[in-house]
């Protein structure tokens, strides 16, 4: 009976611990802006995309997919469903009426994808299903925890604060983030490439991805390559470690986040950078951001005073046991 | 900014053993479908994953997160378009780009286009393709519209190679002027 009882509250724990709404917070403001951004993106090419005899034939639409555009045919549909997806994504982003903003938002951004499959990639997927769990939050939440601003409550005496409440989105969200490293990682470890270091150097060099200048000699040469290739499937398969370990969780915020500006500063992989940032704020806690701001001071202090000590102190990114909540 | 402390009512979906054993159940089947929709390839998910595919289609949260797995391709592709006018003159039509910065939001959508529509499964969109090129040229004066493959691989690392683009062209449309709808067609390639 004792170990039931005890997975029980451990269970309870894990999904059901109030904690601090600034993470969720800004996870609903970074979704509906990037979503804002998504769907304003599309208005150059909305009507060659969406509209009758323009680019796309009619989609055929299996059974399962329930875009609204499988039901209503009419241009004037489309351009509903967009109304729909802007205005949705901007009140998310604002915080108002998140309860039914939230599954409008999911649900017209599904049915704009469902039109054009053909243009989507894993990003779009990514928005999509952060939306979707984000959604079911929001519904089943009061709408109080949904419409905070970026800074908490502000008290009558001008001070600010960050009500606790429910936050099993973030469980659900860190995940999913894990898994998709998984299965990235399982995937990529039975490439060649992969084995033999040149995957970056060939991903850098496909034109249709270029974005910012890189250096040749970054894609040219095999010894860059090589450790530019480990270094991404290293991470990819040690992140989901550093993440779920508390004295770790921050290095891997870093390096993941990292790792993924530079992917996307290297290449045009659409809504990626943004998508997986949202899911790392998931794994963040209350007092990272000021441990961040302040590591560039403490790795100067440790440099700075290293001859003085007899131990260097610690990464600053290891916060005092003390400070950390379980992930 | 950020306080702990302050505990709000959280709600009956969290308060109660009711609300407490929903969500529970929809955690534990929202990870039950996570870590199966992505098991690797495998007898395990060819016999789990058929059971969850429909209901998991339907919520729009079927995902795969094979990105460069498991090897980028190694060829960079381009679609382009070989116009010739009725008077004679020619002209090669490119899908729209975008700068690097908010431009690459648009932009990477037309690439992915390209990179699919080349495909030999994706050979029923090459007509409207062309049709819908002819029509950016609002004067009807289009003869005919080859859609063109380019293709070039990308250099091995360290070895100092310079590769070329190469071009196969995939189908060609003929137009009588101003009467695009009763294009002729033939496929090539």
């Amino acid at each position: 009976m004792k170990p039931l009882r005890l997975l029980s509250a451990a269970w309870s724990r894990f999904w059901f611990s109030p904690r601090s709404l600034i993470h969720i917070t800004w996870i609903r403001i970074l979704l509906g802006a990037t979503a804002l951004l998504w769907g304003l993106a599309l208005i150059p090419d909305f009507r060659t995309f969406f509209f009758d005899g323009e680019l796309f034939t009619r989609p055929r639409y299996s059974s399962t997919r329930i875009g609204a555009l499988g039901y209503l045919e009419e241009d004037w549909a489309a351009v509903a469903v967009l109304g729909v997806q802007l205005t949705s994504a901007f009140l998310v982003m604002t915080g108002r009426f998140v309860r039914l903003a939230a599954p409008l938002l999911f649900y017209s951004m599904l049915s704009l994808q469902q039109d054009i499959t053909i243009l989507m990639n894993a990003s779009d997927n990514l928005l999509r299903i952060w939306a979707f769990y984000f959604a079911v939050f929001a519904v089943l939440t009061p709408s109080r925890y949904l419409s905070l601003g970026p800074r908490g409550i502000k008290r009558a005496d001008g001070t600010r604060r960050w009500p606790v409440g429910p936050a099993w989105l973030l469980r659900i969200m860190q995940i999913q983030l894990t898994i998709i490293y998984l299965d990235t990682a399982i995937e990529k470890s039975m490439g060649s490439r992969w084995h033999n270091g040149t995957a970056a150097s060939i991903a850098l060099g496909l034109e249709e991805f270029q974005r910012f200048y890189v250096p040749d000699f970054v894609r040219e040469n095999v010894i860059v390559g090589n450790i530019g290739t480990w270094l991404a499937i290293g991470l990819e398969v040690t992140l989901p470690l550093l993440l779920w370990n508390k004295r770790t969780r921050l290095l891997g915020v870093v390096l993941g986040v990292g790792m993924h500006f530079a992917f996307d500063y290297a290449m045009r992989l659409g809504y990626f950078f943004p998508g997986m940032l949202i899911g790392y704020i998931a794994f963040m806690r209350p007092g990272d951001w000021q441990r961040l701001k302040e590591l560039p001071g403490s790795l100067f202090r440790s440099v700075r005073d290293r001859p003085t000590e007899p131990e260097p102190a610690p990464l600053a990114l290891a916060a005092p046991e003390s400070d950390l909540t379980a992930v | 900014m950020e306080e702990l402390g302050y505990t709000d009512d959280p709600g009956w979906f969290v308060d109660t053993r009711l609300g407490r054993v929903i969500l529970s159940l929809l955690a534990a089947g929202a990870v039950y479908f996570l870590v199966v929709w992505n098991l690797p390839d495998s007898e395990l998910r060819d016999q789990l994953r058929p059971g969850l595919a429909t209901p998991i289609r339907t919520a729009g949260i079927a995902q795969d997160w094979g990105v460069f797995a498991p090897n980028p391709v190694s060829t960079s592709y381009r679609v382009v378009a070989d116009i010739e006018f009725a008077d004679g003159s020619s002209e090669r039509y490119e899908f729209p780009g975008g700068d690097p910065w908010i431009g690459a939001y648009r932009e990477f959508r037309w690439r992915k286009y390209q990179s699919r529509v080349r495909r030999d499964e994706n050979r029923p969109r090459w007509k409207p393709t062309t049709d819908w090129i002819e029509a950016q040229y609002a004067d009807g004066s289009v003869e005919t519209i080859s859609l063109v493959m380019r293709s070039k691989p990308v250099p091995e690392p360290g070895k100092n190679e310079v590769t070329e683009w190469e071009e196969e062209e995939l189908f060609v449309a003929r137009y009588e002027p101003d009467e695009s709808d009763d294009a002729d067609t033939e496929a090539s390639g």
